[in-house]
């Protein structure tokens, strides 16, 4: 296990530092870059702009000062605004999380719930109505879902404020954020759940008189949320960046837009920081969600 | 020379026509021909074409038209104007001394400018905002910064508004967005500003004196004026500020606005004689210097703040990054949730601090127009900078919409390098650009895409520009009267008949041939492609022009580009036709004409560019 571990951080390393070399000169290849604007600034203005970011030097060159600074917790700042990146995407990120936690929580939850009840109240009014339901949120998308929850609730119902200086209110945007993985979890949990309840050893639990609801949390549930962490893995690593659409509709200083605005901006210290943040807590995830499969399946072994 | 002509032709062709006589007015046209032969002696050709039809053309285009004729190839490329007299003409404006010289410099510019048929205009930006009903007395100058401090009707001091999203630099010396403005006019005080009405009010300033030539001003700032911490604001704060601004290391945007105060070895000419007296020591004459001094790049900033942050030598906005920092103006920022929220408070020390009515601005950090929208409606913001592209039709006769008047115009532009004038001489190319300039129906374009009222453009000065010298600059008088007087402009500012029936004779004379249908021949035909930006309105205006053009049989194909990418190519000329626009910086045409010069970094249209 422990050589597990070390072997997977060291492929992560790697993975990484590839995922830097390929952003890091994509992102240049890219037209455009981060000094242009409608009014063009004048040559000695874009010379010394040039010269703070070091976009004057060779790429290679500039990538090993990037890498350099990196190493030393230094992400740089920002070509648009001149903030700290590190600070910014940290900071943007605890708003993110917090709200990505909560709907992971909710969409972790009541999918695993709903899911099970589909699966063990097979073809009753309970398993339609849930199909139905999760079928049309993996249908909808996430802009159309938080235009509508912002209209029904801040112009028609008028319950919650559309923008304040005030406490926010993430219940919106932690509904908007749930409702595709909560869906998605629901129907993995329930297929996967038909599954396992047709298995030998459910059956033989059954039939030495195992109680029904022992049945199914020790040996039924626990089996079948093996595909569903699989999931949920590099969901978490998703929703807790972030979505760049819900964070806009309900005005969230998040790190979702920081993906986007960073590349229409040609931010490259911004496009590195958060690249890097991301494949970081990707890789974190998949580790994560790999050991889990251990404690949950014991038939799992490391190799 | 060239207007001697002009006004020779223009008087012969009145003459005959109040003779009436057909026969007078072929030997009129012919005395044109051969006066025309003189200016365009080069290509025969041509000229005898150009002269021809220019007696066919309406009145409404002819006299671009004989602008048209007068210009010359350039030498690396015989398409591409000849830009010599332009440059010269430019250099001129910014030493010439006397102002009306200036003014008559500034029209004879944009005479070659427009007589190219490079820069084609569609309308004149004006700008929208929403205000709730009960609120009034917050206003807007011509470049869209919006001042609130003194807004009446604001319940519990507390006005929650939006401008845009999180702004990008709160430094007014490194500030180039308009929203970033807005912020800075409220919250930084520069020596002057304008007042409901938009005429300039002294702030910082309390008076100036400027010497008999125009070039030395003596300022004088009102006592007792204090940062936002208390410490003294004095003339010398001025001087640092200023010549940060300017300084190369600050890399500002607006750095260039310094260039006229600049001396021989390019340090910044202002000196502090005293606590409250300023000397500024100006290149030549500058009918704008007190626009300037109200624009936000010329707004002090306290040395003691800016250099508090730790690496503001590397990083010169570093300073005002976060909330709490120093500042002079009707607000300090108090509190900033990063693309969420801004709360802005009074400031106490601001010299006009009792006349202050609002307590508090709550800025919206928002750009998504729905969300922007839905705040105004749930009535949790009361001031929208923006509103819904397809909600404006509603809105137009809603109280609580406002449009105000901009400055600056909305065209399209060629690149007078591109392939498709290959073979053309200059005159030529020029007139095949003005006969697309008059197949285009702006008035389409303002009432269905631009919507609010836009005035349609026929010339690149805006309307309401100032000249200088004491008066509009876009007005016929006696020193200047445009080519069509009745439009002041260009060409006709009523899309008709007339106007395809005109793009047809250009064309023709550009060598174009029509078949018997009026449509442009196989045997001359016209693709070009036009470059835009991603954004429903500029492809919705794209669409329109190609429309327009098809009239004659010319085809236009549209590419969409990531702005980004967009720019990049714009300005490298990797474009045939291409939108643009231009918000003034400061109220004179200078500044919308000088950035044609071959050295600029605007000049998109690549004049004088090999």
């Amino acid at each position: 296990m422990g050589r597990y571990v070390v072997k997977r951080v060291l492929l992560a390393f790697f993975t990484i530092v590839i995922i830097t070399i390929i952003t890091f000169f994509t992102m240049n290849a890219v037209p455009g870059g981060p000094f242009n604007s409608e009014k063009a600034s004048s040559p000695e203005v874009k010379a010394a702009l040039e010269k703070r970011y070091n976009l004057d030097k060779p790429l290679p060159e500039q990538y090993i000062i990037y890498v350099k600074g990196l190493v030393h917790g230094d992400m740089g700042i920002s070509t648009k605004t001149g903030r700290d990146i590190a600070e910014t995407i940290f900071g943007s990120f605890k708003v993110s999380a917090t709200i990505g936690g909560m709907a992971a929580a909710l969409a972790i939850l009541t999918g695993i719930v709903l899911g099970s009840i589909a699966a063990l109240y097979r073809n009753t009014w309970a398993d339609r109505f849930i199909v139905f339901i999760s079928t049309l949120m993996t249908a909808v998308p996430s802009f159309v879902l938080a235009t509508l929850l912002l209209y029904v609730f801040c112009i028609k119902l008028g319950w919650i404020q559309v923008w304040s200086t005030e406490n926010s209110n993430y219940l919106l945007p932690v509904l908007a954020l749930s409702m595709y993985p909560m869906a998605y979890i629901t129907r993995l949990t329930k297929t996967s759940m038909l599954e396992v309840l047709g298995q030998d050893y459910v059956r033989t639990a059954k039939a030495k008189g195992v109680a029904p609801t022992k049945v199914i949390f020790k040996h039924a549930l626990r089996n079948a949320l093996i595909p569903v962490i699989t999931y949920v893995g590099p969901m978490l690593a998703s929703i807790l960046t972030g979505s760049m659409v819900v964070e806009s509709i309900f005005t969230v200083g998040g790190l979702g837009s920081k993906f986007v605005t960073g590349i229409n901006n040609r931010d490259y210290p911004m496009i590195m920081g958060t690249t890097i943040f991301l494949a970081v807590l990707m890789v974190t995830m998949n580790l994560i969600s790999d050991l889990i499969y251990k404690m949950v399946d014991p038939r799992i072994t490391f190799d | 020379m060239k207007k001697a002509t002009a006004m020779f032709l223009s008087l012969a062709l009145v003459m005959t026509t109040l003779a009436g006589c057909g026969q007078t007015m072929n030997s009129a046209t012919g005395e044109t021909q051969s006066a025309e032969e003189a200016v365009v002696a080069d290509d025969a050709a041509a000229t005898e074409e150009g002269a021809e039809a220019t007696a066919e053309v309406s009145e409404s285009v002819a006299g671009l038209v004989e602008l048209a004729n007068s210009l010359q190839g350039a030498s690396y490329n015989e398409a591409a104007p000849d830009w010599t007299e332009y440059e010269s003409l430019i250099s001129q404006i910014k030493s010439e001394t006397d102002y009306a010289n200036r003014e008559a410099l500034m029209h004879q510019a944009e005479d070659i400018l427009m007589a190219t048929g490079a820069v084609l205009p569609i309308y004149y930006y004006n700008d929208i905002y929403m205000l709730r009903d009960g609120i009034s007395n917050i206003y807007s100058n011509l470049y869209g910064f919006k001042y609130f401090m003194y807004a009446e009707g604001v319940e519990g001091g507390v006005l929650n508004a939006n401008l845009a999203s999180e702004p990008a630099k709160l430094d007014p010396a490194l500030n180039s967005s308009v929203d970033g403005a807005c912020l800075a006019v409220n919250s930084f005080a520069g020596l002057y500003t304008y007042d409901a009405n938009g005429e300039l009010q002294p702030a910082l300033a309390d008076s100036y004196t400027v010497s008999d030539d125009g070039l030395v001003y003596t300022i004088t700032m009102k006592e007792g004026l204090k940062w936002s911490d208390g410490s003294d604001l004095t003339a010398n704060d001025i001087v640092y500020s200023w010549k940060r601004a300017a300084a190369d290391e600050t890399a500002a945007d607006y750095a260039y606005m310094f260039d006229n105060i600049k001396d021989a070895n390019g340090e910044v000419n202002v000196v502090a004689d005293d606590d409250h007296t300023l000397t500024v020591t100006l290149g030549a004459p500058c009918a704008y210097f007190l626009d300037l001094m109200a624009f936000p790049a010329f707004y002090p900033v306290q040395q003691a703040a800016v250099e508090s942050a730790a690496d503001w030598e590397a990083n010169p906005g570093a300073w005002c990054q976060e909330a709490g920092f120093v500042s002079s103006g009707a607000y300090v920022l108090k509190e900033w949730t990063h693309d969420e929220s801004m709360v802005y408070v009074k400031n106490p020390y601001y010299y006009d601090a009792e006349n202050v009515t609002v307590d508090e601005l709550h800025f919206m950090l928002s750009a998504d127009d729905t969300a922007i929208f839905s705040a105004y409606n749930a009535g949790d913001v009361d001031f929208i900078d923006s509103v819904p592209t397809d909600a404006i039709a509603s809105l137009l006769e809603n109280s609580e919409f406002y449009i105000v008047p901009n400055l600056g115009t909305y065209y399209a532009a060629f690149n007078v390098n591109s392939e498709l004038f290959a073979g053309k001489t200059a005159t030529q190319a020029a007139l095949m650009r003005i006969a697309l300039t008059l197949l285009i129906d702006r008035d389409y374009i303002v009432q269905n895409i631009g919507q609010t009222g836009q005035e349609v453009a026929t010339a690149f000065i805006p309307a309401g520009m100032l000249d200088g010298n004491g008066g509009v600059f876009k007005t016929n008088d006696d020193a200047y009267t445009y080519p069509n007087a009745d439009t002041t402009g260009y060409f006709t500012d009523s899309y008709s008949a007339e106007c395809v029936e005109d793009a047809r004779i250009l064309l023709e004379m550009a060598g174009y041939e029509f078949d018997e249908n009026g449509m442009l021949s196989e045997s001359t035909p016209i693709s070009l492609n036009y470059l835009t930006n991603d954004g429903t309105g500029h492809i919705k205006v794209a669409e329109a022009m190609q429309q327009d053009f098809a009239e004659l049989g010319i085809e236009m194909t549209i590419t969409s580009e990531e702005w980004n990418v967009f720019l990049d190519d714009r300005k490298a000329g990797n474009f045939d036709f291409a939108r643009e626009g231009w918000l003034a910086d400061f109220n004179d045409p200078i500044n919308m004409l000088e950035m044609w010069t071959a050295a600029s970094g605007n000049n998109d249209c690549q004049f004088g560019r090999e």
